[in-house]
Parts: C-alpha cells; structure tokens; sequence
C-alpha cells in the first residue's frame, strides 16, 4: 500500500480535489493500493507498531497559497526513520528539504517549464520528461545528505537523499511525467542505486 | 470561504460550483464573454446563456467582455476577477479545468497576482466519470457545439443521458476522442440541474454545421417554471 499525504492546510479541504486524488488515478490505473491520510495522522500512522504499515509514502502538493504546512515540519519527523521509498511532490518537496536541514527560497513557476537532468536516476531519467508542469512560489535549498537529480536555473528541481529512497520534486508529475509515479511505485527499501 | 465561479454555462463550469458548494460559499459567477471563436481559454458558443443560469441559479453574474486576443484576454480575466473582489468580496475562485495546463496555469498566475485562492476541483478528473456524476445528479446537459469527426450534426441539440455517455466513451476507444469535449471536440449549455432554482427553456435556436463541426446557437430562451 502507498500512503498519500494531504498537505493541504485543514483536514478534508477541497484542496485534495486538486493535488491528492490526480496521483491517486495515476496508481489506480496500474492497481496500486493507496489509503489517503492528512498530514496531520502521519506520526500516529506510522507508530502503528509495524501493523498496516504503507510500503511507500508519496508527500502530495497543495495550493499556491496554502503555506500552512510550512509551519508543522515537526508532523514529518517521523519521515526521517522511515526507511521505505518517500517521494515529495512540491509542497511535499519542501517538507522532506526542511526537514533535513533545507530552507525555503523564492522561486515562482506556475505552467509548463523545461528542466535539466544532472544524472540517470531509476525513477527520474531523461525520457521524454524534459517539460513539467510546475505550480510554486518556492524550492527548497538542498541540504547535506541529499543530491540534485535536477535543476531549473541552478534551482532544485528534483533531489534524492544518498542512501535512501527518499525523492523530491518541485513539479507535479501526476499532471505530466506521470511515469515517474508509476516508476516510484516499484521501489523498495533497498535502494537501488546501491 | 466566498468564492465565484469561473463560469461558462457548460456542464463543467457547472459540477465545478456544485462541487465547490459542499465546501465554500459561493457569491458570484464570473463570465467571459469572448468575441473570438477560435479562443484557448474560453468557451464560447452560447455563453451567452450565463445571464439566464445566473438568474436560475440566484446566482450574481460578473461579466466581462473581451476581443479574445491571446494575452489582452488574459488582462480582461484578471479584470473581471478584480471586479468580483470589489463587488461581491471573493478570498477565491474555482474552475471546471480538467486537464488544460494552459487554461489552468493561466488562471492560477492571476491568482497568485490577486492573492486569492484558486480551486480546480475536477482538475485530472478521468472524463467518463465526470459525465457520470452529471447524469447521477441529474444535470440537463446539451451539446451545442460539435468540431470533431465522427461528431455529426445529429448530435447538436442532443442531452446528455446513459445512451449517450455510452456512445461517447466508445468514441473515445475508437477515434481518441475526449468523451468530456477537453480536446475541444464537444461544447455543452447546461439547462438545469442541483444548483438551479428553475430550468431553462430553449425557445429558438439556429445550426450552423459542415464537415463535423458546428454550433446550435440559442437565440431566445427562458427562466421556466419548477
């Protein structure tokens, strides 16, 4: 099962409409479990004693304005000792960067943006993917523990953590690349480019 | 929250405030009404029709018209936006984008501008299960515009039910057409549904059609009775 997170501000908002339930098609379509929960539940969700634990957690976007989650970083802690496949998508990007040491800096794309892959990565590699559908006002700077997949004017646009799973990217792929979901979907604890 | 609807009088404009409903209030409708037919961003035939739903719907309506040239259409959306936080004090807006990153991309900037929130609560909808829930909740959806082959003039004037929805889904298995008209291949009036207080009645219409495109204009309709 993959967890989905809301990062949405209040707890069943609209929000979900827009940046949970359009990643949720996407595993649907090639029949992945998925159980969706708010941010808030994610601690609670993983002290679950090793029952019904999600084999991956996928950090869902949320809107323009919708900085709350900026202001609860401490919700995500529990992030750092999961040793399953995490993948950040925007917002979720920013949390997974400021949790491990990273800081937020002003950087607006919203609509189609091209981007430049610095490596051949599993689940983000150059194949028709140089467009993406971008939706911010900010990135994350990236922190030690982490490398560039990829960057937009020397700003990270994709980063994964050196020995885990752990992935971000600023844009949306559940809207174009959906295959870098699909692709993530495969991964396991082990990481593969060990 | 108050928010206006981005509204077209197609049947995605309209789920999109019934949807939005459940959650925010919504105190006004915001119409585009563009010259040029040819427009990416908005819909255009019979948009006309937004008085009537309005007043159906005891919905106000913030209309603005514009020449429809690429970017000048975008300065004439930001003002009606503008306009609808002056007169009927909106914090946001939602949106039937489905799958436009065009269409989509271009409000969400003039939201970030106006600082007002952007909803777009069918965005990445799978197009047969939007049909789905029109027809579940009992909308009156009417195509009145056709501009894709094997879309004939027989279908102009058509409302939306079972027979139909199935028909479009199997276009979509064999000739890639978007069963919900996102591509541009279908436009739709909606007459009456949820949110609509009285339904519409068409008095009058003109068809203009060739080579699998064309428009069932409404010239004269009505508020009817309940």
């Amino acid at each position: 099962m993959i967890l989905l997170v809301d990062l949405s501000d209040v707890k069943g908002s609209m929000h979900a409409l827009e940046f949970v339930d359009p990643v949720k098609y996407v595993l649907d379509a090639i029949h992945v479990e998925t159980e969706v929960i708010h941010f808030t539940g994610l601690s609670e969700k993983l002290d679950g004693n090793g029952r019904n634990l999600p084999k991956s957690i996928i950090l869902c976007g949320t809107a323009l304005k919708d900085n709350h989650y900026q202001n609860e970083i401490s919700a995500f802690e529990c992030l750092k000792t999961f040793t399953g496949p995490v993948l950040g998508i925007c917002a979720g990007m920013h949390v997974i960067g400021m949790l491990w040491g990273g800081e937020l800096v002003n950087f607006e794309r919203i609509g189609l943006h091209p981007f430049k892959l610095n490596t051949n990565n599993p689940v983000i590699h150059p194949e028709n993917e140089q467009n993406a559908y971008h939706l911010h006002n900010y990135t994350v700077t990236i922190s030690h523990g982490f490398h560039f997949l990829a960057e937009d004017h020397g700003f990270p646009v994709a980063f994964k953590h050196d020995n885990m799973n752990h992935y971000g990217v600023l844009f949306h792929p559940e809207v174009r690349n959906r295959n870098i979901i699909e692709r993530f979907s495969l991964l396991h604890s082990v990481d593969l480019e060990s | 929250m108050r928010l206006g609807i981005l509204f077209s009088g197609g049947k995605d404009s309209c789920l999109a405030l019934n949807i939005a409903r459940r959650w925010h209030d919504i105190v006004c409708l915001i119409t585009i009404k563009s010259l040029n037919l040819e427009s990416y961003m908005f819909h255009t035939p019979n948009v006309g029709m937004a008085t009537l739903q309005a007043k159906a719907m005891s919905i106000p309506l913030v209309e603005v018209e514009t020449d429809g040239e690429k970017e000048t259409e975008l300065l004439d959306l930001e003002k009606a936006m503008a306009e609808a936080m002056n007169l009927y004090k909106i914090q946001g807006i939602a949106t039937g984008t489905l799958a436009s990153v065009y269409q989509a991309a271009r409000v969400q900037c003039i939201c970030n501008k106006l600082n007002i929130w952007c909803y777009n609560p069918l965005w990445m909808r799978i197009p047969e299960s939007i049909l789905r829930e029109l027809l579940k909740k009992e909308f009156k959806v009417m195509i009145t515009g056709v501009f894709a082959y094997p879309l004939t003039e027989d279908y102009l004037g058509r409302v939306l039910d079972e027979v139909l929805v199935d028909d479009l889904v199997e276009m979509e298995q064999r000739y890639r057409i978007n069963p919900s008209g996102e591509g541009g291949e279908l436009e739709t009036t909606v007459l009456d549904g949820p949110d609509f207080h009285h339904p519409l009645e068409i008095i009058e219409t003109s068809v203009q059609y060739k080579n699998y495109s064309g428009t069932m204009d409404i010239i004269k309709a009505r508020v009817g009775d309940r």
